[in-house]
Formats: C-alpha cells, sequence, structure tokens
C-alpha cells in the first residue's frame, strides 16, 4: 500500500485530515451500498477503455450483444452475413454485434477552501457524491481514478479496480480536507498531462473567475467522456443578509465590505444567474454533462433524479 | 423628584456620546462566505455607502446605555420621598483661618452667607444643626429649635483659635444619629488647609472656603526668659510666612505700650526667622507687631507676659539624702531646707511649696506637692508589697512629662515593691513593680519613687538630675503666660477676677479668653495686684487643629440616607455590575 502511505505522508500539504476523524459519521451507509450494486454508470460509447466490461462500446465485434444490420459491401466477413435474411429476403445483410467494454472513472475533486463553505459543507456532499460514484464503478468492475485538484496542480492517486477496492476508496475519501485556494484549469491541464480515457468527472463549485470552460476542454481532448458536477450551498444563491456587512472569502481570508440591500441582492443573484448560465453553456458546447446539484439535496434523490439518466442507470 | 447631587446627572451626557461613536463606527456584520468575486462583480456598480443607523438591537449599545444611567443616577442620589425631609448639619470652620481676607469679605462671612442661604432653602420638612468648630466643638443652634440660629450667627467669631476637629466629628455623628430629623446631610464649611471632619461612613460634603497658600505672615511664638541676676531678659520671636513667595515685612517690638524698637524682615517663601532682642528688666509685657497687611491680620501680633522671678521653697526630709539633696539643690531658683526624720514638724509643712520625702512617711501626707523616695513599709497610702526586690524597667510611657527626653535604661534597681495605687499613673514600670509614679493625691501632685537612691546607680547617672528637675517642674508649674484665643482659662486661685484686652472685667474661675491681648489681673490677693499681667492671648496658626485621626477622606458624594435606602447601595452596585459584566460577556463572545 505504498500509494496511501504517500497519501498519508501528503498530510502536510494539507490535503489529508491527519488524525482521520470524521465528525459526520461515514460517507455512505450500507443500506446506501448495496442500492447502489443495482445501479451503473452511464457511459458514453465513446467512454470506454477498451477493456472488457458492461458498458457498450462503440467498436463492433464478435459477441452475442445485436447492434443493427446492414448491406454487405465487399471486403465484408462472410460469417456475419445473417443467412436466415438472404432466404427470406434475397438480400446480403450482415448482422452487426457490439462490444462490451469497461471503462475509468476519473473522479476530479475540488479540494480548494471554498469547498469547506455550507452545512453540511460542499466538500462533504461532494466526498459522498464521488464515493456513490466510485463504488457504483467498483461494483460493476469498472476502475476508479481520484485527482486531487488545488492550486495549479492535481495529485493522482492509484487506479482502484474491483469491488473489494471500496472500502479503500472510502477510506481515502474519508480523509481528505480542503485548504488553499484553486487554479481550476491549470490544475486539470495537470491531470490531463498524461493521456486517459474513460469517464472524466469533474466535482467542484467552480467558484473561479475562468477556467470552467478550458478545464473541460482539457478532459475531452485527451480522450475523456467529460461530466461535470457543481456543488453548491444554498446560501451562495440566495444570501440572507442585509446592511453594512464584512464578506470574507474562505478561501483567501480577504474581506469585502458592503452595503447589501434589495438592489444590490437582485444585482447578486443576477450576476449568479448569468455565472451559472455560462458554466452551463461551456459544457454544453463541450457535449459534457452538466449537473447542478445542492448541499441541502438528500444524496439518494440525486442518484435516483438528478444524475438519473445522464450519470446512471 | 430632586438629587442629592445634580451635577451628577452630567453623567447623563455619555448617552449620546455613545450612541455618537455607535453612529460613527459603523457595524459591518460579519459574514464568510464561500467567495468574494461573485460579490465583487455584483457590487460594482454600488458605492460602498453604509446608512448610518442605530442599531437598537445591538446589545452592547443597550448595556451601555444601561451602565451609564444607573451609574449616573447612583452618584446623583435621586430623592423622591420627601416624608422624613432633610436634617441638614452644618459644621462651621470657626479657626483662625477662616478670618482671612483673601475672600471678599472673609472667609468667615462667607461661610456664614452660606449657612444663611442654606437656612433660607430649608423645606417644610428640613431642618438645620450648626456645629462650630472652634477651640471647644459646640452645637451653635438648630433650625427648628430654641435658639434663633440666625441671630446665633451673626454673634459668632471673629475667629482667633484653633479648630477642634474631633469634637466637631463626634458631635456631628451625634446630631446625625438622632432619629426622626430625616436623611442626614453633612456640610463642611472650612477654609483649604483645615483636615477633613472624621465621621465615619457618614457621608461628608466639604466646601473649601479661600485659596492656599495664604499670604500671610504671623508671628508664630513670642516667649520671654529672664536669667536671675541678670540686668535684662531675652525675648525670642519666630515670625512665619506662609505665603509661597517671599515677604519683606517690619517687626515692632514694644514693652509696657513703650516701642522697643523696629527690625525690618526678609521672610523665604513658606519658612520663618527665629527673633532674639533684649527686654528691659522690671518689664511687664512684650508686644511685637508685623506692620506689614497680609491676608490674616490677626496673626500679626503677638503679646508676651514677663516672668516675675518667685523662687521656690522647699524642704527635704532625709536622714541621709546623698544624691537627692545634690540634684534639688541644683535645680535654679529653689530655695531647699534639709531636716532630718526626727526634727520633722509636720506643722511646718505649710510654709513650703512642696515636700520631699525620703526614706521617712509622717503618719499623713499633707496637701501639697510631694516627692516621696523609697517609702517604708508603714506606709498607709501607697502599699509595699515587699523589700529589696530587683525592679526591672521593662515600660517607659514616653508621653509623661516626667520622663520626657531622658535615657533611663540604668533605672532598674533594687527597691520596695508597691501596687500602683489607683490615682497613680505610671511613668517607668516592670514585672514587679513600678519605678516611677505620678499622680493626684488629696488635691496635690505626687512622686513616688520606689527605690532607695543612695544605693542605686541610676543616682550617678546623668539622667538622675535632669528627671529630679523634670519631677519639680510637673509639681510646681510655670504661672500661666500665654494662651491660644478661644481657649478656657482657669484662674489662680489668688486672682478673683480678670480684666480682658478690651477693658472688660471677666471673673474666676474660669474664663473664655476669646480676646487676643493681655489679661490683667482686676481682683486678686496674696501679692497679687490690680494690674498685673496674668496672661496673654494670641491666635493660633493658620490651618492649626487639635490633635485628630489621620483622615484621608477628602470628599464624598452627598446621599440623602432618606431616600436611598442603606440597602440600595449594594443593590446599585451589582446592577451596574451586572451590567458590565454582561458587556464583558458579550463582547468577549463576539470577538
Amino acid at each position: 500500500m505504498n500509494w496511501l502511505a504517500r497519501i498519508r505522508h501528503d498530510a502536510v500539504r494539507g490535503w489529508v485530515n491527519p488524525s482521520g476523524a470524521e465528525p459526520e459519521g461515514p460517507l455512505l451507509s450500507a443500506e446506501l451500498l448495496n442500492r447502489l450494486e443495482s445501479l451503473s454508470l452511464h457511459v458514453g460509447r465513446h467512454g470506454t477503455t477498451g477493456f472488457a466490461g458492461e458498458h457498450p462500446s462503440a467498436r463492433k465485434a464478435h459477441s452475442i450483444e445485436f447492434a443493427d444490420y446492414r448491406d454487405y459491401r465487399p471486403g465484408d466477413d462472410f460469417r456475419l452475413i445473417d443467412w436466415n435474411v438472404y432466404a427470406r429476403l434475397g438480400q446480403l445483410t450482415l448482422r452487426l454485434t457490439e462490444a462490451a467494454e469497461a471503462t475509468t472513472l476519473h473522479l476530479l475533486l475540488d479540494c480548494s477552501g471554498s469547498m469547506a463553505y455550507g452545512i453540511p459543507s460542499k466538500f462533504r456532499t461532494m466526498l459522498r457524491l464521488a464515493a456513490a460514484l466510485g463504488c457504483t464503478a467498483l461494483a460493476r468492475y469498472d476502475s476508479v481514478a481520484v485527482g486531487l485538484l488545488s492550486g495549479a496542480s492535481a495529485q493522482a492517486l492509484p487506479r482502484l479496480r474491483g469491488k473489494n477496492e471500496t472500502a479503500t476508496l472510502l477510506s481515502i475519501l474519508e480523509h481528505l480536507q480542503p485548504r488553499g485556494n484553486l487554479d481550476l484549469a491549470a490544475a486539470v491541464r495537470s491531470y490531463c498531462a498524461v493521456p486517459r480515457r474513460g469517464l472524466g468527472v469533474l466535482v467542484s463549485d467552480l467558484l473561479v473567475p475562468s477556467g470552467t470552460r478550458e478545464a473541460i476542454v482539457s478532459l475531452r481532448k485527451i480522450g475523456l467522456e467529460p461530466a461535470v458536477l457543481q456543488v453548491l450551498a444554498r446560501e451562495e444563491s440566495l444570501p440572507r443578509f442585509d446592511g453594512p456587512v464584512k464578506l470574507v472569502d474562505c478561501e483567501t481570508g480577504k474581506p469585502l465590505l458592503a452595503t447589501v440591500n434589495a438592489a444590490a441582492l437582485r444585482a447578486y443573484a443576477e450576476r449568479f444567474a448569468s455565472w451559472t448560465a455560462e458554466i452551463e453553456t461551456a459544457c454544453a458546447s463541450q457535449h459534457a454533462t452538466f449537473v447542478r446539484l445542492y448541499t441541502d439535496q438528500p444524496l439518494e434523490d440525486v442518484l435516483t433524479t438528478a444524475l438519473r439518466g445522464r450519470m446512471m442507470q | 423628584m430632586s438629587f442629592a447631587q445634580p451635577a451628577a446627572l452630567l453623567g447623563l451626557l455619555l448617552v449620546p456620546v455613545i450612541v455618537a461613536l455607535y453612529l460613527w463606527r459603523v457595524l459591518h456584520e460579519r459574514h464568510v462566505v464561500s467567495s468574494t468575486w461573485l460579490w465583487t462583480e455584483a457590487m460594482a456598480q454600488f458605492s460602498h455607502k453604509p446608512h448610518r443607523r442605530l442599531p437598537l438591537r445591538e446589545p452592547l449599545l443597550l448595556l451601555q446605555i444601561m451602565a451609564v444611567l444607573v451609574l449616573t443616577l447612583v452618584v446623583a442620589g435621586p430623592r423622591v420621598a420627601h416624608a422624613a425631609g432633610t436634617h441638614q448639619i452644618v459644621v462651621l470652620d470657626d479657626s483662625v483661618a477662616m478670618a482671612a481676607t483673601d475672600v471678599t469679605p472673609s472667609r468667615f462671612d462667607q461661610a456664614r452667607q452660606q449657612v444663611e442661604t442654606m437656612i433660607r432653602q430649608l423645606g417644610p420638612d428640613d431642618s438645620l444643626s450648626l456645629v462650630v468648630a472652634g477651640p471647644h466643638a459646640r452645637l451653635a443652634g438648630e433650625i427648628p429649635g430654641n435658639i434663633d440660629l440666625a441671630a446665633a450667627l451673626q454673634h459668632l467669631g471673629p475667629p482667633g483659635g484653633n479648630a477642634d476637629i474631633a469634637g466637631a466629628s463626634a458631635l456631628a455623628q451625634g446630631i446625625a444619629a438622632e432619629s426622626g430629623r430625616g436623611a442626614p446631610r453633612v456640610t463642611f464649611l472650612a477654609a483649604p488647609d483645615t483636615p477633613p471632619l472624621q465621621t465615619g461612613s457618614l457621608p461628608v460634603f466639604i466646601d473649601r472656603i479661600g485659596r492656599a497658600p495664604l499670604n500671610d505672615q504671623s508671628i508664630g511664638s513670642l516667649t520671654v526668659r529672664c536669667q536671675s541676676g541678670a540686668k535684662a531678659c531675652e525675648a525670642f520671636a519666630r515670625v512665619r510666612n506662609y505665603a509661597s513667595v517671599a515677604r519683606a515685612n517690619t517687626l515692632e517690638v514694644s514693652v509696657d505700650g513703650q516701642p522697643l524698637g523696629r527690625e525690618a524682615l526678609d521672610i523665604p517663601a513658606g519658612g520663618s526667622l527665629d527673633l532674639t532682642f533684649a527686654i528691659p528688666n522690671g518689664s511687664q509685657t512684650v508686644k511685637a507687631t508685623l506692620l506689614a497687611k497680609d491676608a490674616l491680620a490677626s496673626d500679626n501680633t503677638a503679646w508676651a507676659i514677663v516672668p516675675a522671678p518667685v523662687p521656690l521653697q522647699a524642704l527635704l526630709v532625709a536622714d541621709n539624702p546623698g544624691q537627692l539633696l545634690t540634684a534639688l539643690r541644683a535645680i535654679p531658683g529653689l530655695e531647699l531646707k534639709l531636716v532630718s526624720t526626727a526634727a520633722f514638724n509636720y506643722e511646718d509643712v505649710g510654709a513650703y511649696d512642696f515636700l520631699v520625702l525620703d526614706n521617712f512617711s509622717p503618719d499623713g501626707f499633707p496637701s501639697i506637692p510631694l516627692i516621696v523616695v523609697n517609702p517604708p513599709p508603714s506606709t498607709v497610702t501607697i502599699p509595699v508589697l515587699g523589700s529589696n526586690v530587683f525592679l526591672p524597667a521593662d515600660t517607659v510611657d514616653s508621653s509623661d512629662p516626667l520622663v520626657q527626653g531622658l535615657d533611663l535604661s540604668d533605672l532598674s534597681t533594687v527597691g520596695e515593691k508597691i501596687a500602683t495605687p489607683s490615682w497613680a499613673h505610671v511613668a517607668v514600670g516592670g514585672s514587679n513593680g513600678p519605678l516611677l509614679l505620678d499622680g493626684t493625691f488629696g488635691g496635690a501632685r505626687m512622686v513616688v519613687l520606689p527605690f532607695d537612691v543612695g544605693h542605686s546607680a541610676f543616682a550617678g547617672n546623668l539622667a538622675f538630675p535632669l528627671l529630679v528637675q523634670q519631677m519639680v517642674n510637673w509639681l510646681m508649674p510655670a504661672p500661666l503666660a500665654e494662651v491660644s484665643a478661644g481657649a478656657s482659662v482657669w484662674l489662680p486661685s489668688d486672682v478673683q477676677a480678670v480684666r480682658d484686652p478690651s477693658g472688660a472685667i471677666e471673673t474666676g474661675p474660669m474664663i473664655g479668653a476669646s480676646q487676643l491681648g493681655v489679661y490683667a489681673v482686676a481682683a486678686g490677693n496674696g501679692g497679687r495686684r490690680p494690674g498685673d499681667p496674668l496672661f496673654a492671648v494670641t491666635t493660633a496658626a493658620p490651618g492649626d487643629t487639635q490633635p485628630v485621626p489621620a483622615s484621608t477622606q477628602s470628599w464624598m458624594p452627598a446621599i440623602d440616607l432618606g431616600t436611598v435606602q442603606h440597602g440600595l447601595w449594594p443593590l446599585a452596585i451589582i446592577g451596574a455590575l451586572l451590567a458590565l459584566s454582561g458587556e464583558w460577556w458579550f463582547y468577549a463572545k463576539q470577538t
């Protein structure tokens, strides 16, 4: 378990809670873990890795899974001709089957200080969500790779595969702690410095002035099928204060003095809406799955409603 | 509602100050957000001009205002109920310092006007007691009362003596303790240098009248000493300057009404000059006057009586007098006759001023001053418990005039162990009995030395003749020569009446020496002739008082104890402390 030793060594960098204390209980309940075994990741045909698995692939191969019919073209393998069709219609028609392949779930987790905001914190919600996705993947013999984004770099943890790595994944996630700031584009670019295939899931609040689009492009560029899960606290969309306030950035500690009134709240709401719209547009332009969820939403509801059909099935 | 200290209500001005501070310091509520960049962009179109409004829901503000209100009210002393009224106890300083004219017309007159004002402002339920702190503190009058206080005020003064502050304090406390006269409030009208009243828990408002230091030059003391056989006497005068700057003055001296001379003086600031000048033999009175005007005129003149040489007659009854005889013969002006115990005749005693009995006790002590040395066991008046007992000198009462200034470390000796009689005071005592007693027995002063002087090593000590001298001085005190103004004087037995400096006749045996100057014999017998100067009355020094305990009390708020109950003080203080504690707790929680 050299990689785990390295994780613990990284405690000095602030990503890991060295005490291992988890005041809020286990990330996933046993009941939820059981329910996750009946789910699987929804992976596009270009999101597979080429290894045998359970996800349909864009590649055609000999298998028992029927895919389609098409007319025979010279050079085609005679073994694929459906002779029953030829007997009935007198046409040479090929019976196509598709390959079932595995995928790798790349969980790119935002470990910046802003994720500590909210009750429960966005970080905690992100960890539970990542745990649910990871356990679902491991239950289907997919691989799980965790990338910790902080500052302008990413730390890629060793890939996990197989159901027996579930406990390891949960242990890793439970020991993470948010700290510092994040240059999203640079950090994702750092993670994508080596070719990777599979499903690239970026989990973050995306509270950065820029870089969201670049991050998705980076994921797409190396062949990952990008998905973006934006985790927000409800207070971020609906602030509940007014009057003269001193807003303290929990990442940088810098204060901002402001007088918040109805007009200011409207301006903030408008800016918030435009910002979220920009993110949605960026994701749509890169054909990336985008889901926004709030910390006050039950995880079970998120898995069965918000992610159902887009990332889970 | 009224207030005992209305000026304390100025403390309420702190409330708008606190409110202004809160308005000036806009309270920014602190909020931690995940990121401020969205806010920064959203608020770019708004300028940060916080609306200054009073945070009425701010607990810190409310606590501070509450603390100010409570403390102000406590200090102001609200008076709601007037059922019992107020009992004003005015203590008027009647010392010589109040005669100063540094305020117009004088300190005393101004104090008198203040008392008159207080009398006019009395309410129907109020009462007033006037205590005059002169040489003898006294109650001058009361309202309501049998004495017309307004008239009594007009007859006060002029002050010339010192102030009996201890007596005035006790008198004020006693008056305040009288029930049913409303809440006591003591006001002390005093000169700047007069010590404050010592009234325990009774609050006192002190109103100082006049300025300090006083521009005053005085003749602090004037005494005359005549050596037997000399052709002239010597007069000693001490001139003091109380001003903060040096003053030039002229001292004029006259003898028996005839000018003797003048001398120009430069008296240093806050200092004094000691002057000596010769007085012709045969003079009777000396008068010294500072001619320059100052703020206090009454102490610019002093009088002194030239002591007449009157030889003392003493009889020593002893068989072996030794050192005792030597010590008595060394006393100037003492004519001593020595007789043996066998030759002692009781009827001859009347011819002497005092008697010395050495190892001898007659059947009864005569009623003249006595020195009893080593009384035999048969002495009835002085119980002898044992003979040849070692008498260590363990305790010495240094305040006793017999032993003042003497080194009595070698006094321990062997002598008679006697019991201390009830009339006697132990000047030197020890574990085995007293070594020196003094007291008054049968109307005459008596000194007892319970050991044989001839066999004591102490007799060869230098302190022994000095002790004998002081014993004689105490037995036969010098005739009265000078008293302080306002003092009560017992006239000598051979003087029935005196003429005061104004020419009025006052008859004894006790008179009040209120006039400055020389009191002369008006009617006497024996060697007293009408017109003979008897004693001089001089002013006390400004600020002089009779001994009082040290006090640090200077000012205390006057509280109407009739309305603010005794139990309310702690409650008010506890309330203020609770408010401040709550403020502290809230502040600590905020930070």
